[in-house]
């Protein structure tokens, strides 16, 4: 690539640099001058929006990282031998490989996508990306810290474990039927090894032989390329799925929710949706789902497998990742699902 | 893409050594903040490196927006000087109705009476037994003003947050206060309250015998 080509763009980018970051810097100083910091919803929203992000990009991070050394330190040859066996044994088997990941929902998806370009099965990567944010041991021990003082580790744990697992499975069957380019969208820039085009175009074919990893002395570069380009890609998806949630959250007053708690159908839905607006990580809402005290075990459950699965976070991160519709089709596997698991969970736990 | 990393690399060092990282994240997940300032600091390090040895393939319009998403909580919490989950948080993560009957906490190892305690002991008269929560019990407590609906003419709450992790998962926990002669005071307002507790229709309310305005403590959620 020639000089001219190199810094053209960057030449007319740059007043664009400088003219935002002195807006930022006047932001700042009226912000400090000014009565931005008396206006109430506006620091609550501040808050719980960077509360949400510093949160989860340090798992954006570590997504990014592993998605790298999956892309950069795996040979072609393993996942031609993993898209080669039976979608039967492959999905069941990613699914339960979540318990091994201790990442939470921001990572998964960065590694699920990777797995899936590289050749794991659609539905068996699907099943993975659900099922690790339910499944990881750290999740899985704040719900027991969570619950133990109410008796009930032991029926939530299982009862989480299950029911996500489940999940997970039932929306990789139903939603990975096609091959890995009808569900990830191209994305530009991401393979600067491979031309400027998406990975999941150029990985679909798994039954090529030829291996795509660098040539050993450029993987550690080639291992920051990619580690930067998903954490700069899932990252800004993250950021605006934390605004959308701190908004929601600054906004709506949770009252409104509890007040139709009694009954088990509409709880379970009321708290699904809490889930979708509070847009929490796995590894800390189930010490928000045990204060909602008003509502039935069963709905609670509902709230700690729906959220790691749906929330408003995660929609732009699957709508940056996945081709159209893909939020839409997960919601509509995963209500019905949840709701009958939590449900049956309610019936059989909680009333004996 | 380096210098976004890097940036949010030092602002998490910044968080973690100024105390600001209180505001925002409970004790539990300190360790994330930490471990993201030296994952992103290493990574912001090495793509800067690497983008400026290469001369890199050039910034685009995309990357400049992406950027500016990306460090837009930054500058958020940079223009406003001490943000903090007051009464209006309250007020939106509030729940309305009682607990169930079979609900029952378990009361602190030390016995000591607090916000949460007699939060919950509003609810369930069962909790309140079980923890030694009655009428007339001696009560000290820590929170800020807050005006909730079930606080009536001259009375307000004293309120605390509880967080588990982060502020996006804080619980408000709240005590209506008869101030007596101390009189109303506005929204976030930080106080220690001294008094009794006395049962209600609508929960226990501490009958204060003293308020005294006090600065923001360091820590101003309950973890």
């Amino acid at each position: 690539m020639s000089s001219e080509v190199l810094t053209a763009p960057a030449r007319r980018v740059a007043p664009l640099g400088v003219a935002m970051m002195l807006a930022a810097l006047a932001f700042v100083v009226a912000g400090r001058a000014g009565p931005l910091g008396d206006i109430a919803a506006l620091e609550t929203f501040v808050v719980i929006f960077a509360s949400i992000v510093i949160e989860a990009l340090p798992f954006v991070l570590l997504g990014a990282a592993v998605s790298a050394a999956i892309e950069v330190f795996v040979s072609d040859a393993a996942f031609t031998r993993l898209g080669r066996l039976p979608v039967a044994l492959q999905l069941p088997a990613a699914a339960m490989s979540g318990v091994a990941f201790p990442v939470c929902e921001c990572g998964s998806v960065p590694v699920a996508r990777r797995l899936i370009a590289r050749g794991m099965h659609p539905s068996a990567g699907i099943a993975f990306m659900l099922a690790s944010p339910v499944l990881n041991p750290i999740v899985l021990l704040s719900t027991v810290v969570a619950y133990q003082g109410r008796g009930l580790a032991t029926q939530m744990v299982l009862g989480r474990a299950g029911l996500g697992l489940v999940l997970a499975v039932v929306a990789g069957w139903a939603i990975g039927t096609g091959d890995a380019s009808e569900l990830l969208r191209a994305r530009p820039r991401d393979d600067h090894g491979h031309g400027d085009h998406g990975d999941a175009d150029d990985r679909a074919d798994v039954a090529d032989d030829h291996d795509h990893r660098p040539a050993r002395p450029q993987r550690a570069r080639a291992f920051f390329d990619h580690l930067g380009n998903d954490f700069f890609f899932m990252g800004r998806f993250v950021v605006l799925g934390g605004a959308l949630a701190a908004v929601l959250q600054t906004v709506i007053p949770q009252s409104i929710v509890s007040g139709i708690a009694r009954t088990s159908i509409v709880g379970t839905l009321a708290l699904m949706g809490v889930a979708f607006v509070l847009s929490l990580c796995s590894e800390a809402d189930a010490f928000v789902a045990v204060s909602f005290v008003q509502f039935p075990l069963g709905s609670q459950l509902a709230f700690l497998v729906f959220g790691p699965v749906v929330d408003a976070k995660l929609a732009f991160l699957y709508g940056a990742t996945f081709r159209r519709r893909f939020v839409l089709r997960l919601i509509v596997v995963a209500v019905p699902v949840v709701l009958a698991g939590s449900l049956w969970f309610e019936a059989l736990v909680a009333n004996r | 893409m380096g210098i976004v990393m890097t940036v949010w690399g030092v602002f998490l060092l910044w968080i973690g050594a100024s105390g600001a990282m209180t505001r925002f994240l409970g004790p539990r997940t300190y360790w994330v903040a930490w471990f993201g300032a030296a994952g992103l600091l290493v990574a912001g390090a090495f793509t800067t490196l690497q983008a400026v040895r290469s001369r890199g393939p050039g910034a685009r319009g995309a990357d400049a927006l992406g950027a500016a998403i990306l460090l837009a909580p930054l500058l958020l919490v940079a223009a406003l000087p001490a943000p903090r989950l007051g009464a209006q948080a309250a007020s939106r993560k509030a729940s309305a109705v009682g607990a169930l009957a079979s609900f029952v906490p378990p009361p602190r190892s030390d016995g000591r009476v607090g916000l949460e305690e007699i939060h919950y002991a509003s609810m369930s008269l069962e909790y309140a037994d079980s923890v030694g929560i009655t009428d007339g019990l001696e009560v000290s407590l820590v929170g800020f003003v807050t005006h909730p609906k079930r606080a009536s003419g001259d009375t307000f709450a004293v309120t605390r947050f509880y967080i588990s992790c982060c502020a996006a998962d804080a619980v408000p926990y709240s005590v209506v206060v008869d101030p007596g002669t101390s009189g109303d005071l506005p929204d976030d307002t930080w106080i220690r309250v001294e008094g009794t507790l006395a049962r209600t229709a609508d929960g226990f309310v501490v009958n204060a015998s003293d308020v005294t305005q006090i600065d923001e403590p360091e820590s101003p959620y309950l973890y």
